[in-house]
C-alpha cells in the first residue's frame, strides 16, 4: 500500500481571456506517494507551471480534484489555501525570492511567522535547517551577501522550515551556474534519501535525470509518467 | 499572527526605507505640529483674557455708550459718543442700594514718552475710586487722591509695562514724563495683573491719570464710560436694572449698553474660541495632505513590494495578514508622526511663551493624536487592500 499525499484526478485549467479560452490543462491525472522524488518537464508553454501552480495550492482547477495530503483543495477557500500552502507546502523558486535587506536566518523563519510560531523557537527552527543546507557559517549574511547557490540554499531551508510534506521546486537550478546547480541537485538527492517527497518542474534534461520517476507534459496532458532507476 | 509580530513586521519595513518613511511622516508631523500649536495660542488667549477680567471681580458692571452688539463680530464697542454725564454716578449711586461704588472713566489709546523712550498705552482717565473697582494696587509710589481730580493735577500713575518700558531698573517716582506735549508727573507703579500677552488688549499697559486732567487733555466733557459695582455678586442683576432705571429717566435705550462682567466675558471668549477653532481646522487641512502623502507612499510601496507579497503568499500569508501587514505601516508612520508632531507643537507653543500666553489644551492633543491614527487607518486602507488583493501567481512574476 502506497501513501499517496498527492492525488490530481482528471483535472483541467481553463483561462478565458477576451472571449479566447484556452486549456491550459486538458485532463490531467497523477498521484504522488510519499517519498517520491518527480519530475515534471516539459516545453514552455505545455502546462507544466500551471499544474505546478495548482499542486502548491496557489490556484483552483476548473474542474476535476486536487488532493493534498488527503484534503480537496479543489473548492477550498483563499484562507484555506494559505493555510496549506504553509503546512503542506515548500516553494522553492528559480528566482530564489529572498527578501532582500533580510538575513539568511530571517528569511528562513518567514513561513514560521504566518504559523505563530514565537520568536525563540522560530530561531532555533531556522537556525538548525540553515545547518543542514551546510550555510551554518552564514545565518545572518544578507541574500546580497551569498552566491547564487547559497541563496538557492536559503531557500531550501525556507522551503523546509514548516517540515511540509511536498517540496515543489520550480526550475530550481535556472539561475545558477552549472556548479551551483550540481551542488543544489546533490542536496535534493540527499533529502530524497532521507525520506522527503521532492516534485521538480524543470525543462532541463539533467535536473529530470535526478528524479526517480519523469513526468512529460505537452499541450496540457501527460504524454509520458515513467519510473527511472539510478545507477 | 499576532498583533505583536504585525508591528515587528511593519517596524522593520519601515526601517528598510528610513528616509522615505521620515519624509512621509513629515506631512502628518507639520500637520499635527501646526494644530496643536494654533489651539494652543488660541487657548492661552482665551486663558488670559479671563485672567484679565475676572481680575476685575464678578460683581463690576460696564456701561458703554450707544448700542452696543459684542456679538457683531468687528463691532467697535467703544466708538459711539458718549452722552453720559459726571451728574448720572451722583444719580446711579443714589437710585439704589444694591450698588456700592460708581465711577466714571475716559480711555484713549496714545503714547507716553519720557526721554527719547515712547510707550504706547491706554491712557485711563479716573477718579480715586477707580482703583478700587477695578482692583488695581500700586507697587510704588501711591494712587490718585481727590484732591488731584479735584485741583486737575497733572499727575500720572504708570502701569507696570509702561513703567519698565520707559524706566528700565531705575525708579520713575517723581519722574516728568509727557503725553502729547503736556508733562506729567509720575505718582506711582501699578501692581502687575499678569497674563504678560502681546495679542489683545493688555491691561498692564496702561496709564492712569485723573479724571479731569484727561477731559482736558483730550478737550472732552463726558467721560467715555462708567463702572459700576454692586454690593455683592448676587446683586450685580438688581444693581444693572437700577443703573438701566436711572439713565432711562435722561437717555434714549440705545443711547447706552450695560453688560455684566461675566457677558462682556463670555462674549469674547466666544469670539476667540470662533478664530480658534478656525485656525485648527484650516493647520487640520494639512493633516489631510499628510494623509495623502502617506497612501501615496504606500501605494508606491505594495508595487515595489510586489514580488514580496506573493512570497509571504506563497509561504502562507493570508490576503488578511498582507492587509493587516500594511494597514500597521500606515499607522504606524501617521501615528508616530502624530506623536513627533504633538511633541515638537508643543516645544513651539512653549517657545512662544516668551512672546504670547499659549496652553497646551487635553483635547488638542487627544483629537491630534486620535486624528492621524484615523488618517492612517482611512488612507492606508486602500493600499492594504490591493496588497491583500494581489494574485500570489502574478505577483511572483513580477519584475
Amino acid at each position: 500500500m502506497k501513501d499517496e499525499i498527492l492525488r490530481v484526478a482528471n483535472v483541467f485549467k481553463v483561462y478565458k481571456m477576451d472571449g479566447v479560452t484556452f486549456t491550459a490543462l486538458d485532463g490531467v491525472s497523477l498521484d504522488v506517494a510519499a517519498g517520491e522524488y518527480v519530475a515534471i518537464t516539459g516545453p514552455s508553454g505545455s502546462g507544466k507551471s500551471t499544474l505546478m501552480h495548482i499542486i502548491g495550492c496557489l490556484d483552483r482547477p476548473t474542474s476535476g480534484s486536487v488532493e493534498v495530503n488527503g484534503k480537496d483543495i479543489s473548492h477550498a477557500s483563499d484562507r484555506e489555501l494559505a493555510r496549506i500552502r504553509n503546512t503542506a507546502i515548500g516553494f522553492v523558486f528559480q528566482q530564489f525570492n529572498l527578501l532582500r535587506r533580510t538575513s539568511a536566518v530571517a528569511n528562513v523563519e518567514l513561513p514560521l511567522i504566518y504559523r505563530g510560531i514565537g520568536t525563540g523557537q522560530r530561531r532555533e527552527k531556522a537556525k538548525e535547517l540553515l545547518v543542514s543546507v551546510g550555510l551554518g557559517e552564514k545565518l545572518h549574511n544578507l541574500p546580497s551577501q551569498l552566491s547564487g547557490g547559497e541563496q538557492q540554499r536559503v531557500a531550501i531551508a525556507r522551503a523546509l522550515v514548516t517540515d511540509p510534506q511536498i517540496l515543489l521546486a520550480d526550475e530550481p537550478t535556472g539561475n545558477l551556474d552549472s556548479k551551483s546547480g550540481a551542488e543544489i541537485l546533490s542536496l535534493f538527492d540527499s533529502l530524497h534519501n532521507s525520506g522527503r517527497t521532492i516534485v521538480v518542474v524543470t525543462h532541463e534534461a539533467d535536473v529530470a535525470r535526478h528524479a526517480r520517476r519523469v513526468i512529460r507534459i505537452a499541450d496540457g496532458r501527460i504524454i509520458e509518467d515513467k519510473k527511472v532507476k539510478r545507477s | 499572527m499576532n498583533t505583536f509580530e504585525y508591528i515587528r513586521l511593519a517596524l522593520r519595513a519601515l526601517r528598510t526605507n528610513n528616509i522615505r518613511s521620515i519624509l512621509t511622516m513629515l506631512g502628518i508631523i507639520i500637520g499635527v505640529a501646526s494644530v496643536i500649536l494654533l489651539v494652543s495660542i488660541g487657548s492661552g488667549l482665551q486663558a488670559f483674557v479671563t485672567s484679565q477680567f475676572s481680575s476685575l471681580g464678578s460683581n463690576k458692571i460696564f456701561v458703554f455708550p450707544g448700542e452696543t452688539d459684542l456679538k457683531r463680530i468687528g463691532g467697535r464697542p467703544f466708538t459711539p459718543v458718549s452722552k453720559f454725564e459726571l451728574g448720572d454716578v451722583g444719580d446711579i449711586l443714589r437710585s439704589s442700594d444694591a450698588i456700592s461704588e460708581v465711577t466714571p472713566v475716559t480711555v484713549q489709546t496714545g503714547t507716553v514718552s519720557f526721554r527719547g523712550e515712547v510707550a504706547s498705552v491706554d491712557v485711563v482717565g479716573a477718579w480715586e475710586n477707580y482703583f478700587g473697582i477695578a482692583n488695581w494696587v500700586t507697587q510704588r509710589g501711591s494712587i490718585i487722591t481727590q484732591n488731584d481730580v479735584e485741583r486737575t493735577r497733572k499727575v500720572i500713575v504708570l502701569g507696570s509695562k509702561p513703567a519698565v518700558e520707559l524706566f528700565g531698573d531705575t525708579d520713575p517716582i517723581g519722574k516728568t514724563v509727557a503725553i502729547g506735549d503736556i508733562r506729567y508727573q509720575v505718582k506711582g507703579v501699578l501692581v502687575s495683573k499678569g497674563g504678560g500677552g502681546a495679542l489683545g488688549n493688555d491691561i498692564d499697559k496702561r496709564v492712569i491719570i485723573p479724571l479731569t486732567t484727561a477731559l482736558r487733555q483730550y478737550n472732552q466733557s463726558r467721560p467715555s464710560m462708567l463702572l459700576v459695582e454692586a454690593r455683592s455678586q448676587d446683586t450685580v442683576e438688581q444693581a444693572e436694572n437700577d443703573v438701566r432705571r436711572t439713565l432711562l429717566k435722561r437717555l434714549k435705550e440705545d443711547d447706552f449698553t450695560i453688560l455684566q462682567q461675566k457677558e462682556l466675558l463670555s462674549t469674547i471668549t466666544q469670539f476667540i474660541s470662533v478664530i480658534t477653532v478656525a485656525l485648527g481646522g484650516i493647520a487640520a487641512i494639512s493633516l489631510l495632505v499628510g494623509g495623502i502623502g502617506i497612501m501615496n507612499i504606500m501605494l508606491v510601496s505594495v508595487t515595489e513590494r510586489t514580488r514580496e507579497i506573493g512570497l509571504r503568499k506563497s509561504v502562507g500569508a493570508t490576503g488578511r495578514d498582507i492587509l493587516v501587514q500594511f494597514l500597521i505601516e500606515s499607522v504606524i508612520l501617521s501615528l508616530a508622526g502624530g506623536i513627533i508632531g504633538i511633541l515638537l507643537g508643543g516645544a513651539g507653543s512653549l517657545a512662544l511663551r516668551a512672546f504670547i500666553q499659549t496652553e497646551v489644551t487635553i483635547w488638542s492633543v487627544l483629537l491630534a493624536s486620535g486624528f492621524s491614527a484615523l488618517i492612517g487607518i482611512i488612507f492606508g486602507v486602500a493600499p492594504a487592500i490591493r496588497a491583500s488583493r494581489l494574485d500570489p501567481i502574478e505577483a511572483l512574476r513580477y519584475e
